[in-house]
């Protein structure tokens, strides 16, 4: 099982390792931090695969995944847009100057969307 | 085909979207129109294709500051007068959701988005001619233009003499490829990054909310079958969704 987690994580594109991928017992973890977890061979570890081996597999997803996914989504969202160049905004054409905080506000049901698309490409990786 | 473009110019972050129209080198470019401009040159030059930028609503959409062009309240004998038989291009929010099938009525095709539309803006400002720290010029570049580009090929490809079916699928294919470009980019900064992941989320949105409505009125010029087929559930006045493009080809 160790060998699982850990072929997946060398598989994963280097910029997605430091992402945010799923939350257990209300921590949020990378697939960093999931492989660490794993080698170490802490609790932690072990629900964090249990819930990867899950999300891999192509049943429907439980409501409880879904909630969990769609906090992870905006986790990622807040972290990968947390370095754009200062004074970058977000215009829409019915007269809104945004930040990238009202943006995700905003535009949070399309973000969660892509990003659960991606998080669950990922863990299928 | 006869294309008019109405530049908007004015608010400014309308330049986004009409710098890019004005470097097209083929029909009539009306520079940052009041509404009763645009009209006197809708009926002066009696174009085929029309395209703007303004701000708008479900009801409603406006050109220079903010001023109503066209809205559901509009006359319909206004509204068959300014895009009876025409190609509507209208860069603009919500409007595909009442006042695109209000104009389809009479129009052609209309294009439109069905929420809000999403662009992105810099400190090098509309098209930029320089960039900013940590950021390659082509990256800050591709990332000021992804949003609105792709509604200009379109009227390139109806220039060209598409049918608007096969216009509006150039067009996806033109926000198709600004994604791979964004999605294979490696940045070379934080801020590089981060800016290519906003770009993926606006193109994200804005291809899923921009749409095709046939409309019903007769094209005003000939124009070529379109290469690819509605299904049939498609008829008149029904809007396609991004999701429901057909896919189908009836072949040369």
């Amino acid at each position: 099982m160790r060998g699982l987690i850990e072929s997946w994580f060398y598989r994963l594109p280097e910029d997605e390792r430091d992402l945010p991928i799923v939350e257990v017992d209300g921590v949020i973890l990378t697939p960093r931090q999931v492989y660490e977890e794993v080698i170490r061979g802490t609790e932690l570890g072990e629900k964090a695969q249990k819930v990867i081996e899950r999300l891999r597999s192509p049943m429907t997803l439980s409501y409880e995944d879904t909630e969990m996914l769609r906090k992870v989504a905006l986790e990622r969202a807040k972290k990968k847009l947390a370095s754009l160049p200062p004074g970058v905004k977000i215009g829409t054409l019915s007269g809104d100057v945004l930040t990238p905080e009202e943006f995700l506000q905003r535009a949070r049901d399309y973000i969660i969307d892509y990003e659960v698309k991606k998080i669950l490409s990922l863990v299928r990786w | 085909m006869r294309v008019m473009f109405l530049e908007t110019e004015t608010p400014e972050e309308l330049q986004y979207g009409s710098c890019l129209a004005k470097r097209r080198e083929y029909g009539i470019h009306v520079r940052d129109p009041y509404p009763e401009t645009a009209r006197s040159a809708i009926e002066q030059y009696n174009p085929d294709v029309i395209w703007w930028i303004g701000h708008g609503s479900p009801e409603v959409t406006t050109l220079r500051d903010k001023r109503v062009f066209v809205s559901t309240r509009t006359p319909e004998d206004v509204i068959k007068r300014l895009f009876g038989g025409r190609v509507v291009v209208a860069v603009s929010c919500y409007t595909a959701r009442e006042l695109g099938p209000y104009v389809a009525k009479y129009a052609f095709a209309y294009f439109g988005a069905r929420d809000a539309y999403y662009f992105i803006i810099t400190p090098a400002g509309p098209c930029p001619q320089t960039t900013v720290s940590g950021v390659r010029y082509e990256v800050l570049y591709n990332a000021s233009v992804c949003a609105f580009e792709p509604t200009l090929v379109l009227v390139d490809a109806l220039h060209g003499g598409y049918h608007p079916v096969d216009a509006y699928k150039v067009c996806r294919e033109k926000f198709e490829e600004y994604m791979q470009y964004f999605n294979s980019l490696t940045p070379v900064s934080d801020y590089e990054k981060s800016l290519k992941n906003l770009a993926l989320y606006i193109l994200h949105i804005d291809y899923n909310i921009w749409v095709m409505i046939q409309g019903q009125g007769r094209p005003q010029v000939r124009l070529v079958e379109p290469l690819t087929v509605l299904p049939a559930v498609f008829s008149f006045g029904m809007m396609l969704s991004a999701f429901a493009y057909p896919k189908t080809e009836k072949g040369g």
